[in-house]
């Protein structure tokens, strides 16, 4: 099996998510479900030959990492879907997990792309899908947030604020994933935890920001606005952590997070 | 919540004092036996604020989310700051704030926030039950890692070694450039470097392995026989050893291979702080996730 024929099981699959993500709004649960995980299948068929084909597992190149990458959004959706019954989660997962699909299909160059060996660690695939898993989950708590702020009419209702807060606990549990799982992989191949090398610096600060919603969302369950508004400032801290930094004079010369 | 903005602001202004009076924090002279000292007083001294708890009313209101929510402001402000600031060797830069690491008012105000989440562990400790759990990870993790992390930082020792083909070798340079004799001497028989083949359009080969076939030798114990690639070091009598360089002019040709090497004796505990932490956060997705009445209805 081989990248070649990659179409030939991607396609079926995000068809099968899609169609999943329509029935999960309609709420028809049984049936999205069944769909979601006959997607994945299909889609697990084509890395598990891949895998058997190069006979070692597929984590090398950056293409293969995107690989996993749509993989465990489709199956995180499913997992976030039967745990809260979200039923915008399957739409938000297959839209990523096809964005991904997507930059494999159109620039196949890139699979033969070398990896570093610093970068050729178990930890390295762990450490990135929890982190764009927990961006994606924040992501959908900013939407909430921007939306109760500046386009509700009338009072924020408890039970809303209650959503964004799930998802902030579940995109910090993820976001907390990452980072020690970085910090593991760094002890392995550097033998230092922590280094404070911009990009961490800001990954904690990223940290601390939701931490910080979460204790004053307890400390202050009244201030929604507020809260809100600190929610917001946290997406700001990730996507300074996410992208931010390459522009920051600062951190460019000595990150040896910039790619 | 006013009187801990205030308290956070005191510790800016004391750090401030200390930083122009004594100058910046004297990380080096932490090492053992002070930072076991210092931890043993920062334990003692949280056991004491809990104990009195009933009879100073700081102590009661430190272990308050009122507390706790300054605090974390103050450390995510000057943490950004630090995010902001290029950092550089000392003497470098802004004053202060390019050293940020060993800014006074930096370090008091974590210190601070680790007091704050010590006490609050240790109520929640006092009052054990399985739904404390959760609590307990997160907290008990965090201050371990953060607490030992930043006093054990000093006891580690990390040192480089350049080893030739054929050749043993004991002796290592520390990042001062001094040589010390260590107990542990490494034999290297081979330096293998693997390159991927020639990208089209690239200018020169990417090398893909980096690994060296060595036997290394304790002062005690038997001789150890392996191969030390990057990220898969080796451990041996205490020291980390890690592939860390090689004679980049002769690239494939490399005769030398260097190691790095490293003895943290505190690494233990962090490692616990940090997996106390990872189940803590598994909690936070599985259990501690506010419930809500209707899950459907999100817009």
């Amino acid at each position: 099996m081989s990248w070649d024929i990659f179409g030939w099981f991607a396609i079926p699959a995000v068809f099968c998510w899609g169609i999943a993500a329509f029935f999960a709004w309609k709420e028809r649960r049984p049936v999205a479900l069944s769909l979601s995980l006959v997607g994945l299948l299909i889609y697990a068929a084509f890395v598990v030959g891949l895998w058997l084909s190069l006979e070692r597992p597929p984590l090398r190149t950056q293409g293969e990492t995107r690989l996993w990458y749509s993989f465990f959004l489709a199956l995180v959706g499913i997992i976030v879907y039967v745990r809260w019954r979200y039923k915008w989660i399957l739409s938000f997962t297959t839209v990523l997990a096809l964005v991904f699909i997507c930059v494999n299909l159109f620039k196949p160059e890139i699979h033969n792309k070398t990896l570093m060996p610093a970068l050729m660690s178990p930890w390295f695939v762990p450490h990135v899908i929890v982190y764009m898993l927990s961006y994606a989950i924040l992501g959908a708590a900013t939407l909430v947030g921007i939306y109760l702020l500046f386009f509700r009419r009338g009072g924020i209702s408890e039970n809303e604020l209650l959503q964004t807060d799930n998802l902030v606990y579940v995109g910090q549990a993820f976001l907390t994933f990452g980072m020690l799982f970085g910090s593991l992989w760094a002890h392995e191949a550097w033998g230092t935890y922590w280094g404070w090398d911009p990009k961490e610096t800001w990954a904690a600060i990223t940290w601390l920001c939701y931490l910080l919603y979460i204790l004053f969302r307890r400390a202050r369950p009244k201030a929604d606005r507020a809260a809100l508004w600190l929610l917001l400032f946290a997406f700001l801290c990730l996507q300074m952590c996410w992208w931010g930094i390459n522009f920051l004079q600062s951190a460019r010369a000595t990150s040896i997070h910039v790619y | 919540m006013k009187e801990g903005f205030l308290i956070g602001g005191g510790l800016l202004v004391m750090g401030v004092l200390l930083q122009a009076t004594i100058g910046p924090v004297r990380w080096d002279l932490m090492a053992r036996p002070v930072n076991i000292l210092l931890l043993a007083v920062l334990l003692v001294l949280i056991g004491v604020m809990y104990a009195l708890r009933r009879k100073v009313y700081l102590f009661e209101w430190m272990m308050q989310l009122e507390a706790a929510v300054p605090a974390l402001c103050y450390a995510l402000g000057l943490t950004i700051l630090l995010g902001l600031v290029a950092q550089q060797e000392e003497g470098g830069g802004i004053p202060w704030l390019s050293q940020m690491l060993d800014f006074w008012p930096f370090v008091l105000t974590y210190a601070w926030l680790m007091i704050l989440c010590g006490l609050v562990a240790l109520k929640h400790l006092m009052r054990f039950s399985l739904k404390e759990i959760p609590f307990l990870l997160n907290h008990v993790g965090l201050f371990m890692a953060l607490v030992c992390g930043a006093l054990g930082a000093p006891d580690i020792q990390r040192v480089h070694m350049t080893t030739r083909e054929g050749e043993t070798e004991c002796r290592a340079e520390d990042e001062k450039g001094n040589v010390h004799e260590l107990d542990v001497s490494i034999e290297l028989h081979d330096f293998i470097m693997e390159e991927f083949p020639m990208q089209p359009g690239a200018k020169m080969r990417v090398p893909k392995r980096f690994a060296s076939e060595v036997t290394v030798y304790p002062k005690s114990g038997d001789p150890v026989q392996a191969v030390i690639e990057v990220n898969k070091p080796l451990k041996v009598a205490g020291w980390k050893i890690y592939q860390y360089d090689y004679d980049s002019d002769a690239g494939v040709e490399s005769q030398i291979s260097i190691f790095e090497m490293v003895r943290d004796p505190w690494q233990p505990f962090v490692l616990t702080g940090i997996l106390l932490m990872i189940a803590g956060a598994l909690c936070l997705f599985l259990v501690m996730a506010p419930k809500t009445g209707k899950k459907e209805d999100l817009a």
